[in-house]
């Protein structure tokens, strides 16, 4: 699954008018989130040092929602629209907190790494 | 994760869930908008986007007018300077006239429609329907010297002179109920040829009025004022109905020839100006349709108003304007109806509305109401009537006359009629034609680059503005829709795609006191294919807001957009194919920032 893939349904849920780069500057900062959960629970590919719309993302597709709803989270904070930004926080932390457990529950933590 | 916010920022919102319509002027409500193209309020109170005109059907010769009655008409005209000019329909074409080459054809036609019958000015040609055949309504024929000369170097295929029987050449003689033509012998061979001087074709039948206009020369007759008087009544024309006609069958060396050579008329219809005997030349028999600036149907007569005159046809009988005759009883159950009004300035249009006949002038209407001719009764209303050369944009829709005055569009139900395009910025343009269905009232108007079709809802009593791509010949409603005729093409709404189109919703000093705009929120529908583009102008440029792209038919969105504070703002919607605006939502944030 590629950035494109994540922007464009990101657009779709949420028209906007924010600069492409800015998008791929938030998408590389979940992806190095995500990248750096991975790593502490089992192996994983690291992220990519930089984010394109051709990178391809860690994330399997069935997890998209995550990418996209942190768009559209930071996309509504940039637009000052706090409401909205409220609801669509609470669905980001939930679909990311889920993610997280579940990776947690399937992956051994690394030996050489300590787990918080 | 991410933490959640709280604000604290104080917000009021203007909510816009009615569309008004076009108003270019500079008092203009909120739901009000200006520099609307193609939109329309089909979907009121929502905003929609009108689906444009396209093309249905093309012809290579130019139009110059149409008309619906069963089926659609139009009048063509042949430009390759043939100066011929045709009526059509989707499958016929019948000439109807032919003028010289001086750009009459080109003239604008309007039409009357009266049971098989269709009248067509300024042609003044009869066509009709059910035949197929076109016939002049006027007729004028002329014998002199010259004609007859003409005539008999046919006839007899020689070029003598035709055989007269007396020194001075005559046409006719005539008889207190008659016009009987005068003859000769010839003898080009051995056999003999009788010649008639005079004769009426077969355009003329029984029953017809004519004009008869002839040259008198009373045998033995002094030169006495009486003399005088009656040569110059007989010259200017009487008025005489035919009431038979005298064919005669006679050879001739290219054969038999049948002809009217004797028009009967009533016994001592015709003034023998008291003299016994009376030969005639240079005669002139002529029916005729009076020069109308507009024609209408009504009650199986055509009505029509010259500059200064109504007129009615005969009942059932568009070719005949002149039968006044009474019936036994004294009265005019069918006979044509004249009349002339003390108003001022000459007519410029005439409609059945309501039951009875409408005749405007540019400053008054008069209306003409009566079952028949000896019962009309003309009564006047001083009130803005029809424009000059704006016949053509009287149309009644919901039984109410809508038509383009000199100031603006005016609507007539009970009373004075009232006018109805304040809103609209229409200063310095004409209007020409204009159509109704059973909603909106069409009206074309143009300058001098370009042509606008204004669209005004009479349910709703707003106005839209539709593009047109050319100037109009013609404009008329049909079962299946308005048809819009240009030059070369039948135009009609649109079912495709759809056009490009736009509008400016704009708030003013009211809404931003003490306020700044910061968010806007439509609810729009965007089918599959169209598009949306939002932007916002203030007083430092314009910004884009949105841009969007039909996902799916029928998909609703709900799109919050974040617009930089700004102390008057107009919001400009521009795009292409189906949209819906249902509602617009505009947060405003108090504060007491002035920039």
């Amino acid at each position: 699954m590629t950035a494109k893939e994540i922007l464009t349904e990101a657009d779709i849920t949420r028209p906007n008018l924010v600069q492409l780069n800015r998008k791929l500057d938030w998408l590389y900062s979940i992806e190095k989130q995500i990248a750096d959960h991975m790593s502490r629970y089992g192996e994983s590919d690291a992220a990519a040092d930089e984010m394109t719309e051709q990178t391809e993302l860690l994330l399997p597709r069935e997890h998209k929602d995550i990418y996209i709803y942190y768009i559209v989270c930071m996309t509504d904070l940039a637009n000052q629209d706090i409401a909205m930004y409220n609801n669509s926080c609470a669905y980001f932390n939930g679909l990311f907190e889920s993610w997280q457990k579940k990776w947690r529950r399937e992956h051994l933590p690394s030996p050489q790494k300590e787990v918080k | 994760m991410l933490p959640f916010m709280r604000s604290k920022n104080k917000t009021s919102m203007y909510d816009i869930k009615s569309f008004e319509g076009i108003n270019p002027s500079y008092s203009r409500k909120v739901n009000e908008f200006a520099d609307a193209v193609n939109m329309t309020s089909e979907a009121f109170p929502a905003l929609k986007s009108a689906p444009g005109f396209g093309m249905y059907s093309q012809s290579e010769l130019p139009c110059c007018g149409c008309g619906y009655y069963d089926k659609l008409y139009t009048v063509r005209h042949d430009d390759a300077d043939t100066g011929k000019v045709y009526i059509c329909t989707d499958n016929q074409s019948t000439e109807i006239a032919a003028f010289a080459a001086d750009g009459e054809e080109a003239a604008d036609r309007t039409m009357a429609f009266m049971k098989d019958e269709i009248l067509i000015i300024p042609d003044n040609v009869i066509y009709h329907t059910n035949t197929g055949t076109a016939r002049q309504g006027c007729v004028k024929e002329i014998t002199t010297e010259e004609s007859a000369t003409a005539k008999f170097q046919s006839e007899s295929k020689t070029d003598d002179e035709p055989p007269s029987p007396y020194n001075i050449w005559y046409s006719a003689y005539i008889t207190g109920n008659s016009i009987v033509s005068m003859s000769g012998n010839y003898r080009p061979s051995s056999t003999s040829y009788k010649f008639y001087h005079f004769s009426v074709s077969d355009n003329f039948a029984v029953g017809d009025v004519i004009t008869l206009k002839m040259d008198v020369k009373p045998i033995d007759a002094s030169q006495d004022s009486a003399y005088r008087a009656y040569k110059k009544k007989m010259a200017d024309g009487i008025t005489l109905k035919i009431k038979d006609l005298v064919t005669t069958t006679h050879s001739t060396p290219s054969g038999t020839k049948t002809e009217y050579t004797s028009v009967i008329f009533d016994d001592n219809a015709v003034d023998m100006g008291g003299y016994d005997e009376v030969f005639v030349f240079d005669v002139t028999v002529e029916k005729g349709i009076p020069n109308f600036v507009d024609i209408c149907s009504f009650e199986n007569r055509i009505w029509g108003v010259t500059a200064d005159q109504i007129c009615a046809s005969k009942l059932g009988d568009s070719s005949e304007w002149n039968d006044f005759t009474a019936d036994a009883y004294g009265t005019l159950p069918s006979s044509c109806f004249k009349t002339e009004v003390e108003t001022d300035g000459s007519f410029t249009a005439i409609e059945p509305y309501n039951g009875s006949i409408l005749a405007f002038k540019e400053d008054c209407v008069h209306k003409i109401y009566g079952d028949q001719p000896d019962e009309y009764t003309v009564t006047t209303m001083e009130c803005t009537g029809v424009q000059s050369g704006a016949a053509a944009t009287i149309a009644t829709v919901n039984g109410v006359l809508y038509y383009k005055g000199k100031d603006g569009i005016y609507a007539l139900s009970s009373g004075l009629p009232h006018l109805i395009s304040q809103k609209l910025n229409t200063e310095g343009l004409s209007a020409k034609y204009a159509c109704g269905d059973d909603r909106y009232y069409y009206v074309e108007m143009y300058d001098d680059t370009q042509s606008y079709i204004y669209v005004y809802d009479t349910l709703c009593g707003i106005w839209h503005m539709q593009t047109m791509s050319e100037k109009l010949k013609g404009m008329v409603n049909t079962p299946d829709g308005v048809r819009l005729a240009g030059k070369y093409g039948i135009f009609g709404h649109d079912t495709g795609i759809g056009s490009d189109w736009s509008f400016e919703l704009t708030f003013g000093t009211k809404e931003f006191a003490s306020k700044h705009i910061s968010q806007i929120m439509a609810r729009y529908s965007l089918s599959e294919e169209s598009t949306l583009d939002i932007k916002l102008r203030n007083k430092h440029g314009i910004y884009p807001l949105c841009n969007a792209r039909g996902a799916a038919a029928d998909s609703i969105l709900r799109v919050k957009i974040p617009v930089t504070c700004s102390e008057d703002a107009t919001l400009i919607f521009t795009g292409k194919g189906d949209f819906t605006l249902s509602s617009l939502t505009v947060n405003f944030r108090e504060t007491n920032i002035d920039n």
